[in-house]
């Protein structure tokens, strides 16, 4: 059982960088739609990990996790959503 | 067999069994309580703080690059390792082994996030960047703090829990770790990366 724990560890260390890579940390460019999209991913699917694994949500039933993944799903829209708006100057034409 | 006042006594004892879907959970219902208001709590500033960037992207994205992204990943494998080893200490008390030494590693490591918080706020102030700088400071000192207030409690808990041994316990304590580590995972890239 442990071990599935470590394997959990290992990935979200793995997925840690991964993010990290994606947000370029050397450069001040902006990321673009796409990478930000594939960093919530990374991050939403990280959380999802912890949940599950960490927190023992596997065991809690499917109501519980889909609770916590539609949380992380909405946050994870509304700063996607709020990065386009911003991407495209709708909320600066809209003040 | 219980004596009259034992029974009186374990009946005093609020059991779990009223708490409807809380109970499915694991640790106390009362710490899913406080888990699922603070979860509530740092959704609404994540949300703000991505609204706020989308206002004004030019003053969060240029404030933005003074942080150090590279120690705030350093943070998140920080935050992550102490959480594999809370979950293996609430694995280890499960089956009956003796969790402190896992417990004990995984509130040293809060610590040591909080140390590399300390020094990072540190450079920024003595870079000249304060809470009242502009409205990306002003969110990220309140975020970050915030945050790292739970990080002071989940390590107290840590050490309660390791020191009040027993399944209940250390899954509660664990439970709030976990939650503390979840909210990180979204506030790194959000503060860090994301422009």
């Amino acid at each position: 059982m442990g071990m599935a724990l470590t394997r959990t560890w290992l990935i979200l260390m793995l997925l840690t960088l991964t993010a990290l890579s994606i947000g370029r940390p050397a450069g001040d460019a902006l990321l673009g739609a796409a990478a930000v999209a594939g960093l919530l991913f990374v991050s939403g699917f990280k959380a999802v990990q912890i949940l599950r694994n960490f927190l023992g949500l596997r065991h809690a039933g499917t109501g519980w996790q889909a609770v916590f993944i539609l949380y992380l799903a909405l946050i994870a829209a509304a700063i996607l959503g709020a990065y386009l708006a911003a991407e495209t100057g709708l909320l600066a034409r809209l003040r | 067999m219980p004596t009259t006042v034992e029974h009186s006594r374990a009946e005093a004892v609020p059991s779990d069994a009223g708490w409807g879907p809380l109970s499915r959970l694991p640790g106390n219902p009362m710490m899913w309580i406080l888990i699922l208001g603070e979860l509530a709590v740092f959704g609404v500033f994540f949300v703000g703080f991505a609204v706020a960037r989308a206002l004004d992207p030019v003053t969060f994205d240029a404030s933005q690059a003074h942080l150090d992204r590279t120690i705030g990943a350093a943070n998140t494998l920080l935050l992550i390792t102490s959480g594999w080893l809370a979950a293996l200490g609430a694995r280890a008390e499960a089956s009956g082994r003796n969790p402190r030494a896992l417990l004990a590693g995984a509130a040293v490591l809060g610590v040591l996030f909080l140390a590399v918080k300390a020094r990072e706020y540190g450079a920024e102030i003595g870079a000249g960047f304060y809470p009242e700088t502009n409205t990306f400071f002003t969110l990220y000192y309140l975020l970050t703090g915030f945050h790292a207030l739970h990080v002071v409690m989940g390590v107290v808990l840590l050490i309660i829990v390791a020191w009040l041994r027993g399944i209940n316990n250390v899954e509660t304590g664990c439970a709030f770790w976990h939650m503390v580590d979840l909210i990180w995972v979204i506030l790194y890239p959000l503060v860090y990366l994301i422009r």
